[in-house]
């Protein structure tokens, strides 16, 4: 594997971040889509796994200079780890969304939208970093503020229905879950954004 | 005279391969694995003998015959490879670096003293030794502040992205490993010199300085180094790769450069140096270029043993000497 083919890895592996974060905001917007999309969240993130264990064993047995190999040995891991926190998210909503309140779709439109631009920044980030590092800062900086956006509005939507008298405790423990879940998986693509900010600042 | 000749060259070989075994200077290439540990070895013992032929005989003069005009008999010349060899083994026990060049000047100096031909050393030759003892540190360090300076420029102006990081990284490696060679055939040059100075001038009695059997000490010698490099010395550059796994191949090219040029130039003009402390002050001065975390407490360690190696050797001549005589 040459240098432009570990480029293109990488790049691949932060498209499939997007893909399944496009899935996964669709399936949040209309939950009952979910069973549909779910397999192919699902075969992405194998797909995912096959291209770190490919890159993992390039930067393994392959003449790497160690001081640029270790930073691309934690991104790879860290993008891995968004898909398969996004994966388990997908399954959390598979599997609780039969008792969540009918219009939690309606609701949570926002946190949905907020999820797909994420991942659509990481994917950007990732891309950008090749060419430019204060363009990928500027990148990552927008997914940290989308970040804390996503801790508002999973907080005023539990909130709400807590306070939402029509809603009875199976549908708010599901909702519940499932919001948690989002926060997670949000969380874990941040930390992935925070390996191209330490890549940068150590590059630049 | 030619039986005790061959034994002593035996000795002195012996010496020459512990010095190869030491020898630390394709580290920085294994540690970025710009070359495999096999790779390495073998090319630097290929160098080392050129190296040792090409440049050694001014060296090896300087400090066989340069220091002392005394022509010293097979048990002087025996009493000043063992103070050499002891001198080592109990410093690298400590965790002492020291350097076998200023051990062997320190013995040389001090056995010429003990055996009352103090008149015979020349003292001229001597100061220039102390000289660049001190200068070439202080060129290795502020050549190495300065190359850092440049190449921190050139990365600022250069690199924008990670595809420029991957290329500049790429073309200095590239650089390091012919600063890395420069180094391994100047100092061929000037390690021989520690192994066979105490011979070569009985070889040059027998034989005559111009001719090409006066140099047999020099072409063993760098064989003997080659084969300590091969043999033993990949372990040192498998833990020493290791131990500078975070070293970038610009922050080495910045520490190597400084150290082939000094240790070129004082090969060539002749006079015997520390590759080790020319090594651990261009270290310091990309460290400091850098702004990084430069143990100082290190820095003097090593700064003290400079000091402190040919006086220790020159005590330990003085104690074999002694118990030499008590023996015969």
């Amino acid at each position: 594997m040459n240098r432009e083919e570990q480029k293109q890895k990488f790049i691949e592996i932060s498209n499939l971040v997007r893909e399944v974060g496009i899935l996964y905001g669709n399936s949040l917007k209309d939950p009952s889509k979910t069973f549909e999309n779910l397999p192919a969240i699902l075969e992405k993130e194998d797909l995912a796994d096959s291209i770190q264990d490919e890159l993992d064993d390039h930067f393994r047995t392959q003449r790497n200079i160690p001081y640029l190999a270790l930073d691309r040995a934690k991104l790879v891991r860290r993008l891995d780890d968004t898909l398969d926190e996004l994966a388990l998210a997908g399954r959390t909503l598979n599997a609780f969304s039969s008792n969540i309140p009918d219009n939690f779709g309606e609701k949570a439109t926002s946190l949905a939208d907020l999820v797909i631009s994420i991942t659509s920044l990481l994917a950007e980030a990732v891309e950008t970093i090749y060419t430019s590092f204060s363009d990928a800062l500027v990148i990552c900086e927008k997914i940290e503020n989308s970040k804390d956006k996503v801790v508002e509005v999973s907080f005023e939507l539990e909130k709400d229905m807590m306070n939402n008298e029509n809603s009875d405790w199976k549908q708010f423990i599901s909702a519940s879950r499932i919001i948690s879940r989002t926060v997670s998986s949000v969380s874990v693509l941040k930390a992935a954004s925070e390996v191209l900010v330490l890549m940068s600042y150590k590059y630049e | 005279m030619e039986d005790p000749l061959i034994f002593l060259t035996g000795v002195a070989m012996l010496l020459a391969i512990g010095i190869g075994a030491n020898d630390e200077t394709f580290a920085p290439l294994t540690g970025s694995k710009r070359l495999t540990v096999n790779q390495a070895v073998v090319m630097g013992g290929s160098i080392v003998i050129i190296g040792a032929v090409i440049l050694g005989f001014k060296v090896a003069k300087t400090v066989g015959s340069g220091i002392t005009s005394t022509i010293f008999d097979t048990n002087q010349i025996l009493v000043i490879l063992f103070s050499v060899s002891i001198a080592l083994i109990l410093g690298s026990w400590k965790g002492l670096p020291l350097s076998t060049t200023h051990a062997m000047v320190g013995a040389t100096i001090a056995l010429t003293i003990i055996i009352g031909k103090a008149d015979t050393v020349n003292v001229e030759v001597v100061y220039k030794i102390l000289a660049s003892w001190i200068i070439s540190p202080v060129i290795g360090f502020v050549g190495s502040f300065l190359v850092m300076k440049g190449i921190l420029r050139l990365k600022r102006w250069y690199i924008k992205g990670l595809d420029d990081v991957d290329r500049l990284e790429t073309y200095f490696s590239y650089g390091l490993l012919i600063a890395v060679s420069v180094t391994a055939f100047s100092r061929g040059g000037n390690d021989v010199s520690n192994a066979v100075a105490p011979i070569l001038p009985s070889y040059i009695l027998l034989y005559g300085e111009r001719s090409l059997m006066a140099r047999i000490p020099l072409f063993l010698g760098g064989i003997c180094m080659a084969i300590g490099l091969i043999v033993i010395g990949r372990r040192v550059l498998k833990t020493l790769g290791n131990d500078i796994v975070e070293l970038s191949p610009t922050t080495a090219l910045s520490v190597q450069s400084s150290t082939a040029i000094v240790t070129f130039v004082a090969a060539f003009i002749g006079i015997p140096i520390s590759g080790t402390h020319v090594l651990v002050s261009s270290f310091v001065g990309t460290g400091i270029a850098a702004k990084s975390n430069v143990n100082m407490n290190t820095v003097k360690k090593i700064a003290v043993s400079a000091v402190f190696t040919p006086i220790f050797s020159g005590i330990i001549v003085f104690t074999l000497w002694q118990l030499f005589k008590l023996w015969s």
